[in-house]
Order: structure tokens, then sequence, then C-alpha cells
């Protein structure tokens, strides 16, 4: 019965080495840092007005390694602003340029409320593409709802910001040949342990 | 060794499933139906041959097909289709006595086909260009022995018995024209004119050996590939320049300019419908008259008397109009819709004395939802027993239907070819049965006990009414209509009795009317279980959105029949052929009337309309509204009874831009001056200079998810993402080939799932080396699509299933605006042996049946594919969890089985599309499929585990039943008189 571990080992060996060489594939296609400008507004009705809330820096797309540095920190004003969009239902906007300095930009949004009330305790995803050019940008914040809590200004110091980075993926392609391989291990033990049964009929059922 | 056994029982077990799906052979067509089309018809031939005169009509038709139909009752007696692609393209298809030619793809195909079997005689190939139509006509009116085609290189005379080319001649300038037209002379020269837009059109004379004997070209600036125009008695050239409102004239031997009428000194207003009609049969080169329509109804004949125009006859309200010969005479046959009643006045009338023939004139009934006719085929003959002049006539109307009238003054059949291209497909339920209605008026109502009470009275009364009649009935047997007039009157009365009994909604629900919406303009309402036509409507300004050659028509159902007493309804959107402007028909889709208040024709409403969805609001008639949102990103709400304010400000759009491949979402708000208002609030940007979006695959609004949750081995659960906003969009798009390698260009795709409120992109996936089409199925936490790959030269099916793992964020409601965690993508792919023209998933009422995945097979099979098939969980090792969990192992390829090929042998060619429905019934799922064929059936994923099979023993285990109980009550008794007698000792 040790048979079976020991393939699947080779079965598991097997799927490493592919993820390996998709790894390397992918390699080439974009690796390197950059730096992207953030922009943010608290948008009550429609008005959206943007100002930089800091850069980040993607330093490699592969390992998701990617951190925000704050442009300024989260003054009175922006206190003043995101209370009164929180309290009118207004939105909190941002954006990143689809290239540094181009005039493109991809954006998302949230309830100002949910912003507010995470006391600036937000997640950024920025996904790529395998070229390495940015499709889009969404964030999310924790807690995600909007309670009507009242958060005290000094929970607004400072950002607690933390940057994901997404990546296209290779899709899935039919696995031939694990398969095969699979059918000749089979093969190989039913010719090992291919001793006639010499039971009667009947008693195969018994 | 004995888990290896469970295994390869578990394979067995899975390969054995399919087999419960195939039919008895005496179940063939029990519950399902097929209808066969052609399509819009181009060319119409009678068949004139002296063994089947009249018995068949032959015809080419848009949608690439060549068939022949019965013309007693209208049924197909063969048909060839060809290529989807332009190779398949009819552009002409030449008819005489004995001969059925087609020329496809601009001449590289000239097939003669056998009349009557539709067997291929011969076929030749001509050097061609398969963007530029090929004109063909034959060499002489009555039984040529050879035909001229003519290509974008060369000028082919082919002889008609064997397809040996007799000659070819080089044209001048054939390089730069793109259409030719073809006349034959009177000296039995060809004339030749060739066009190249706006510069010039080249004429040439050809002899009949072959040579290019003259040959001239003239300044053209004005004519395009749309100018219509004719050769008339093979030396003059007519052309109608719209920008002109004008004919011109050229003289072919030896003139140097075209000589130009004004359609006013003609004495008739230019429309933007004028042009030179084309007869049914096609150009035949021997065309001494020309037929001009300048309007919708009103046609006009001309014909050229030294240089000049000439009114032959000027047809007012006259909308088809055909020039036919017997015997020597020449006729124009007109066809006249009358304006006060549905019918069409048939007239013929004698070319030369343009004296009218009585003999010809008949008036037929035409319901106001063919349109107007617009293109009339008439066979004409003498009748050998009085020679009096009869004649058989076909007709084609606006709504691309065909019909044929065999004895004056009615329609022996007709043909709804405008099915053959439907756009849009729901199916509604039947509305419930008076009784039924009954019981809803009264425990729905609120009245005082007395009314309740007489209600509850009548409700009974009438009950026992029906049973009584239906005991009645069912006494006497079947029921025999009374003797009538004439027989159209029985064929009428017995259709209305099996409406009335029919249109009433079933037990379980399996029967629906079909709502399709057709790229003519016209409207249906089918029986889903006989695929007969209950209503039609025919909106002449209806059209289809047109964007980027994809066409698009949209229906709602914005009431379903559950809100007794209000009616359901069905609106359709459209875009208005006149104006641009969205156009909207509403509709009662059981009974096919329009709804109050809406226009005949459809409403206009004023705006172009970018995006239009269904809204979840409804108004206090239960009415559900439609938000649209027109090209100014203005919002509007139709109809404006239902008040969206309420939803708002979490309503949220978005748009599509394959311009700049940017998707941009959109927040409706309520401003309180300037009305609803989108404010744009994300958009994604997906790299235009690298591929295009090509679809945009929302999951459907009617789908419901009963299990939240997949058990795994283990006894834990893994928990499905279930995003109700996840959009998937397929993006594809062609790498350059890169200098290093000697590689070609390739192609490739991506899949983006986007979340349609935030913009946020869950996941995004790609394809290397691949290309579509893809055919995407987006349900339930799973996404299935289709491609072919490019390295491996074959079709592939993979899938996508999104879980938020072992614990679920939220239980109770899903929101994009606080989303789970990152969910885990599983992914698998599998090679599939067939090429596919399109999928779907099956949708039942509850959700709880298995899905099937509904894929058309090019060959002509529509299989019915277990979902588990396409599991990414499918293990490459079996572990004795998957076996637990029932997961089958994984097989790279996907099997097709014919027992799950649903239609058995009836092929389906060429599917555009499935619908899946639900019925009554959880474990039913209907399925339509339309295209060229339209085929409808049922399928149960998880077999009928709801209903009693037919062939279940009532009689059986109702004795066992009694038998039993007789022995309960029997060992009851003996056991007593035991226990009695055992007391006693």
């Amino acid at each position: 019965m040790a048979a079976p571990i020991k393939y699947t080992a080779v079965g598991l060996f097997l799927a490493i080495i592919a993820d390996l060489s998709g790894l390397v594939h992918l390699d080439d296609e974009f690796e390197g840092s950059r730096t992207l400008t953030l922009e943010h507004s608290f948008t009550i009705d429609g008005n959206a007005i943007f100002s930089k809330r800091g850069t980040v820096v993607i330093r490699s797309l592969k390992g998701n390694k990617a951190h925000f540095t704050p442009a300024s920190d989260f003054t009175r004003e922006d206190i003043n602003l995101l209370k009164k969009a929180s309290s009118q239902k207004g939105l909190y906007q941002l954006r990143v340029p689809v290239k540094e300095g181009s005039q493109q930009y991809v954006s998302t949004f949230i309830p100002a409320c949910a912003l507010y009330e995470s006391s600036l305790n937000d997640q950024l995803t920025i996904n790529f593409d395998q070229s390495g050019e940015v499709l889009g940008l969404s964030v999310v914040t924790t807690p995600g709802i909007c309670v009507g809590l009242n958060v005290p200004a000094s929970n607004f110091s400072d950002w607690k910001t933390t940057v994901e980075v997404m990546q296209t993926v290779s899709g899935p392609v039919p696995d031939t040949q694990t398969y095969i391989d699979k059918m000749n291990r089979d093969k190989v033990e039913k010719e090992k342990g291919g001793q006639n049964d010499n039971r009667s009929f009947f008693g195969k059922y018994v | 060794m004995s888990a290896q056994w469970k295994e390869i029982m578990l394979v067995i077990n899975f390969l054995f499933i399919p087999t419960v799906w195939c039919l008895y052979e005496d179940q063939m067509g029990l519950f399902d139906w097929k209808q066969d089309f052609v399509g819009k018809v181009e060319y119409l031939h009678w068949d004139q041959s002296p063994a089947a005169m009249g018995k068949r009509l032959f015809v080419g038709t848009e949608k690439n097909v060549v068939a022949s139909i019965n013309a007693y009752n209208g049924s197909l007696a063969w048909r060839r289709v060809f290529e989807e692609s332009v190779r398949g393209r009819v552009d002409r298809l030449l008819y005489q006595t004995n001969i059925l030619i087609s020329v496809l793809a601009g001449g590289r195909f000239v097939r003669s086909w056998q009349m009557g079997t539709s067997l291929l005689l011969w076929e030749t190939s001509l050097l061609a260009d398969d963007s530029i139509r090929a004109s063909a006509v034959f060499t002489s009116r009555e039984k040529a022995d050879s035909f001229l085609v003519v290509t974008a290189h060369a000028l082919y005379n082919i002889k008609t018995n064997d397809g040996k080319k007799i000659w070819e001649t080089n044209l001048p300038k054939s390089d730069t024209a793109n259409r030719w037209f073809i006349g034959v002379n009177e000296d039995d020269t060809y004339a030749l004119v060739g066009v190249t837009p706006e510069t010039d059109v080249v004429m040439a004379t050809v002899n009949q050996e072959g040579t290019v004997i003259s040959q001239n070209s003239v300044p053209a600036p004005w004519i395009n590939d749309d100018t219509s125009c004719q050769i008339v008695k093979g030396s003059y050239f007519v052309c109608y320049v719209p920008s002109k409102q004008a004919l011109q004239v050229l003289r072919l031997s030896g003139g140097k300019n075209f000589i130009s009428t004004s359609l006013r000194d003609l004495g008739f207003e230019a429309t933007s419908e004028t042009s030179i009609e084309i007869p049914s049969t096609g150009v035949t080169g021997f065309e001494t008259e020309i037929i001009l329509r300048v309007s919708r109804n009103h046609m006009s004949v001309l014909t050229i008397e030294g240089n000049s125009l000439k009114i032959v006859k000027n047809m007012p309200q006259v909308s088809a109009v055909q020039i036919v010969e017997n015997e020597d005479t020449s006729y124009i046959i007109t066809l006249q819709k009358s304006l006060k009643e549905p019918s069409v006045s048939i007239t013929g009338y004698e070319l030369k004395s343009g004296q009218e023939s009585a003999e010809l004139s008949q008036k037929i009934p035409f319901a106001n939802s063919h349109g107007l006719p617009l293109k009339v085929n008439v066979m004409m003959f003498t009748r050998r027993r009085d020679s009096k002049i009869g004649c058989k006539v076909a007709i084609l109307s606006e709504d691309d239907a065909l019909q044929v009238i065999q004895k004056p003054g009615r329609v022996s059949w007709r043909r709804e070819e405008a099915l053959a291209d439907i756009l849009a497909i729901e199916m509604v339920d039947l509305p419930v049965s008076e009784n039924q209605a009954k019981f809803e008026d009264e425990f729905g109502s609120h009245d005082d006990v007395f009314v309740m009470f007489i209600k509850r009275l009548k409700a009974q009364l009438s009950q026992l009414q029906s049973f009584v009649i239906k005991m009645v009935e069912r006494l006497q047997g079947l029921r025999h209509p009374a003797p009538t007039l004439s027989d159209e009157d029985i064929d009428q009365e017995e259709e209305e009795v099996e409406e009335e009994e029919d249109l009433i909604r079933d037990e379980f629900n399996l029967h629906k009317v079909i709502v399709a919406v057709t790229k003519a303009g016209k409207i249906f309402g089918i029986r889903s279980q006989t695929g007969k036509i209950v209503w039609q409507h025919y909106l002449p300004d209806l059209s289809p959105f047109d964007k980027y050659n994809r066409q698009t028509m949209l229906l709602f159902v914005q009431r379903t029949t559950a809100h007794f007493p209000n009616p359901p309804q069905c609106a359709i959107l459209g875009k208005n052929k006149r104006t641009g402007n969205a156009l909207i028909f509403t509709i009662n889709p059981a009974l096919g009337v329009t709804i109050a208040g809406t226009p005949p024709n459809g409403l206009d409403l004023g705006y172009k309309v970018v995006q239009a969805s269904l809204l979840n609001e409804v108004d206090e008639h239960f009415l559900k509204g439609i938000i649209l949102m027109d090209t100014q990103g203005k919002i509007h709400v139709y109809p404006e009874s239902v008040q969206i304010s309420s939803s708002l400000p979490s309503l949220y759009l978005h748009l599509t831009d394959l311009d700049t491949n940017i998707i941009t979402g959109y927040r409706i708000v309520n401003t309180n001056d300037k009305g609803l208002k989108a404010d744009e609030v994300w958009n994604i940007n997906l790299q235009k200079s690298q591929q295009t979006i090509t679809q945009v695959v929302c999951k459907r609004a009617i789908e419901h998810v009963h299990s939240q949750g997949r058990v795994l081995g283990d006894r834990s659960v893994l928990y499905k993402y279930l995003n109700p906003n996840l959009m998937a969009v397929v993006a594809e798009g062609e790498e350059p080939p890169s200098p290093g390698t000697h590689k070609g260009p390739s192609k490739f795709f991506s899949i983006y799932l986007v979340d349609g409120v935030t913009g946020h992109i869950v996941f995004h996936v790609n394809h290397k080396r691949c290309h579509g089409p893809i055919n995407t199925v987006h349900s339930e936490n799973w996404v299935v699509y289709s491609y072919f790959s490019e390295k491996h030269r074959r079709h592939e099916i993979a899938v996508l299933e999104m879980f938020e793992g072992k614990e679920q964020s939220n239980s109770t409601a899903f929101s994009s605006l606080s989303p789970p965690p990152q969910p885990l993508v599983l992914r698998q792919s599998y090679i599939f042996s067939s090429p596919l023209s399109a999928m779907a998933t099956t949708v039942t009422e509850k959700g709880l049946t298995n899905k099937n995945i509904i894929i058309s097979l090019k060959f002509g099979g529509l299989l019915s594919l277990p979902k588990a098939l396409l599991d990414p969980r499918r293990p490459a090792m079996p572990s004795q969890e998957s076996m637990e969990e029932g997961v089958i192992p994984y097989i790279p390829e996907i099997p097709i089985h014919t027992e799950a090929i649903i239609n058995y042998n009836r092929t389906l060619s060429r599917v555009d599309g499935i619908y899946t429905g639900p019925a009554g019934l959880e474990s039913t799922s209907l399925i339509l499929t339309y295209g060229l064929d339209m085929f409808y059936t049922r399928v149960m994923p998880s077999k009928m585990f709801d209903v009693l099979k037919e062939d279940f023993d009532y009689v059986l285990i109702g004795s066992i039943l009694f038998i039993m109980i007789l022995v309960s009550i029997l060992t009851q008794k003996l056991a007593a008189k035991r226990a009695l007698s055992r007391a006693w000792k």
C-alpha cells in the first residue's frame, strides 16, 4: 500500500514543475518597479475634486510587493470633508493614472461613510495585465458596512493602508500529461499485481 | 485494491448517467418539435419543368441557403445550407426549365443541382474575389446551353450541362471595378458594365466568341456600392442617384456621358425608398422595362425610347410589381394592399395595351401583420380545358414571409421566414384558467362576509359546471365540428376552438408562450408545446440596434402572469428605422394584444438609447420599470409611473465603450431640479491597444441558487462566491509577431470578472495562442467558456469556479460595497472534440436541480452535458475524500455521448442561440434553440424526481396496499383471538 503514496508524490512534483515553468514564462513579461500617483476625492452630489493622496510603489508584480506612501497627513480640513461627505451619503473616490503622467485614469469608489467608520483603514487592489498595464483599481475598508458610528478625530491621524497587486494569470490548459502518466502507472500496477483471481464466479461476490 | 475498484465503479457510474436522457422511439416528437427555415428569400423561381410544373419553388436566401419548397403545403422538399461566412453567400440563383445553378461567393463556387433531389450534378470553381458579388445570366431566354458569369477577374461562358468553360475573357478595369452588370443585346452580343465606386463606369461589348469588341469608360462620380442600376434592352445602362433624385441613362454603344432625368420631370416625388427594383427571379439580362419603386407603396414601370425615359404605367398605391410573359404576351402583375381591410388585390395588365386582364385579377386576405407585399412572382399558364390563363402567385412581404396562392382568392400556405433571424426571445407563463382566476379574485380581495359567501357559491357553481361539461365531453368522445359552408371556415373554427382550450396554464406550467422578436421587426407569440404561432405583430419602423455589426433588440418581461387581474406585459425595445431614436412597444404576451396607450407601430421615445435595463421596482400595478440611458447621459424610466426614488442611490449602471475598451460605472442619483442623473463612479481600462471587448455576460435575473455551498468529503462546507453583480467580460486580441522568435502573430483572449457596482476586477485570466468565437455561460458561482486552441488545434472548454472559502462572511445578503475577501478561483480546462456554435445552461424554478450545459454542436447535435463534468474540483488523483464527495476523477477530454444528444436525429443547422427557461416542475427545464432551425424540447438534468413515471404501476401498488391493509386487519383479529385463548389457559 506504499505504492500509491509514492506516486502521489511524483504527481505533486510534476505539478510543481508545471507551476515553475509558468512562473518562468510570466517573468519575462514584466518585472520591475513602478510608482503610481493615487488621487482621491470626497464627492458630494457627483462633483469630484481630486487631490493627491499619496503614491503607490510597486516593487514587483509577481511577489505582490507594493506599498503606499501618503503625500501628507490627513488634515483637519480632510476630516471635515470626509465627515460632511459621510453624513450626506457622498462617495469617496480614488483614481490612479493608467501610466505615470497620463491623463487616463482608472477609478473606483466606496461610500464615504465606510471610510469614515473604518478610520482610514483601507485595502487597495490594483489590477495589472501581463504586460504590466494598469487595468483597474478597487478599494475596500474594514469594516465595510456603515452603521452610523461616530468616530473620534484622533483616529484619523494616519492612513492604515495596504496595497495588493493582482496580475492576469494564465488560463487553464487541459492536463493531458498527468492523465497519461496516471494511466501508465495504473497499467504497470495492473501488470505487477496481475495474479489471476482463482476464486469462482460466486466466490468473488461472497 | 478495493479502493481502486470503487474508483472504477464510480467512473462507470458516471459514464452511465447520460443514458437516462435518451428517448424511446415512440416518444419522438412528443415533447419536442423542430421547424426548418430558409431565411429571407432573395431569389425565387417557380418550377417550370414539364414534369413538375408549378409543384415546387426554388429559393436562394440571405442565410446562404438554396432550397426547394413544396408548392402545395410549403414544406421543404430539400435544403442546402452553405457556409456561414462569405464563402457561402448566394450571389445568384439561375433557373431555366431543367437547370438550377447557384453562383456562390463571387463565383468561387458554381454548382448545378438536380432539381428533384438536390444532388450535385457538377461544380466548377472560377477565379474570384469573394468580397465582390458575381453576376450571372443565361445566354438565351429559353433552353440556354450556356450561361455567363462575371467575377472580379474575368467573364466566363460555362456550359449548363457539364460546367465546362467554353471561353473566358479578361475585362477592362477588372482591378478597380467591384460590381458588374450583364445584359444581352438584340444582336446577340453581351453588354457588360463595371462600376468603380465614386469614379466611373466601364462599358464593354463582348461577342459570342468571347472577344471584347469595344470598350469605353464614362466618368460617374456619383456612383457607389448601393446605387441601384440596371441594363435595359442590352443597350442602355440606367441608375437611380438618390443624391440628385434623378435617373441617369447611358447608351452603351458609343454613349459619351449619362443623361440625367429628374424624378420630378417624370412626375414623381423622391423618397428614401426610391430605387430600381430587382425582380425576385434576379436580373435575367433581357429586361426591356425598368420597374421603379418610387416609395414604399408607389411603383412605376418605365422604358427607354430613343435615349429618353417613358412611363409605361404609373401605379400609385401598388407595392409589388412583376413583369411576366406567357405565350408571347407580357403582363404587368401588381399587388395593392387595401387601406381599409386586411386584403391585397392582385391585378394583371397587358403590357402593350395596358388593358386589365380579368382572369388574373383577384383579391386575397392579407393580414396587416405582414406589412406590405414587396415582391411577387407569378407563374402563368394556359389551361388546356378552356385555354384561359391562370396563375399561381408567390408573394414576399415586408416581414420576410413567403406566401403562395394556388387557387384564386385564397392563400394556400405561408412561411414565416422572419423566424430564421430571432434577436430576442423569452418564454412567458400562460394565464391561469377561469376557475383559478376566480379563486384568486376570491381570496385576494377583502370584502365583507356576505359578498365573500356569494363569491364562494359562484365559484363552486362554476366549478361544478365545468366538471359536468368535462364529463359530458368525455362521454361523447371526440367532438365533430358542425358542417359549415367552406373548408376555410372549418379550418379557422378548428383553430379557434383549439386556442380557447389551450391558452391556459397546464398543471405543471410546462406550456408557455414563446415571445420572439425578429430582425425584420416582427414579433411572434408561439405556443411552446406545438410551435404554432398564436399571434404576430409587424412594426414597420422597428429595427435592431446595430453596433459594430452586432444586431440586438431587447425584450423585457415587465409583468408576469402572477399578478392577477393585471395582464402580463412584455416590452420590446429597438431602434426606429426612420428617426434612429429608441422605439418601445408593449404587448400582452399571452393574448398578443397591444397594451392600451401604446401606438400600433410602437412609441418613439424621442432619444437614442445607449443602455437599458429592467428594474426591480414596480408601480402600483406590479409593473416593472425599464431604466434607459440616452446618449446625453440622461436617465429615463419607462413607464413614468414607476417610482425608483426608494431604491436610490443604490442603483448602478455600466457602459462598455468598444472604441476605447473602457468600462464606466454610473450611480443613479435624483437631483431635485433636473430629474434623474447618472454620476460616473468608476472605470476600468482594458487596454484597447492590445485587445477588443467582444462580450459582456451577466447572470440571468431569473436564476435562483438553492445551495450556498458545497459539502466536501470531510463534511465541511465550501461556500460559493455568489455575487449577483458579477459580469464576465471577454476581450480578444492579437499579439504582434515578436522580432526575436520566428513566430507569426498569435491570437489570445482574456476574461475579466468584474463587479458591476464597484468596478472591482475579481479575477482575470488570459489564454495565449487561443482564439474565438468564444461562447460564455455565466451562472451561480461559475463561468464556462469554450474557445479554439491554436497551439493544439482543438476546441477546449474551460471552467472558472469561485468560492469564498470555508467560512461565509455574510450569510444573509451580498453587498458589493462590503465584499467578502478575495474569492478562491478554481479553474480547469478540458478538450472538447467537436466544434460548437452556442452554449447555455439549464435553469429551473428553484435552482434545486443539477445544472446541465446545453451545447449546440456544429454537426447539428444538441448536447446536454452535466455540469459535474465541468467541475474544476475534479481531481487528477482521486482520493478517499473526493470519492466520498462524489467528484468525478479528471479526464482531459469531455466525452460526447450520443445518448446525451437531445435532438436525436433531427439535425440543427446554424444555431444562433439557445434559450432556457424554467417550467413549473422543478426537475424540468425548457429549451429552445433558434437560428436557421428552431428546436424546442425539455430536459431533466436530475431525472424526473418530482413526477411519477408514465409506466408507474398504480394497480400493483394499489393492490399491494390493499392486501397489506387486509393482512394487518386479519392478523390483528388472529392475534386478538390468540391472546384471548391464551388468557383462558
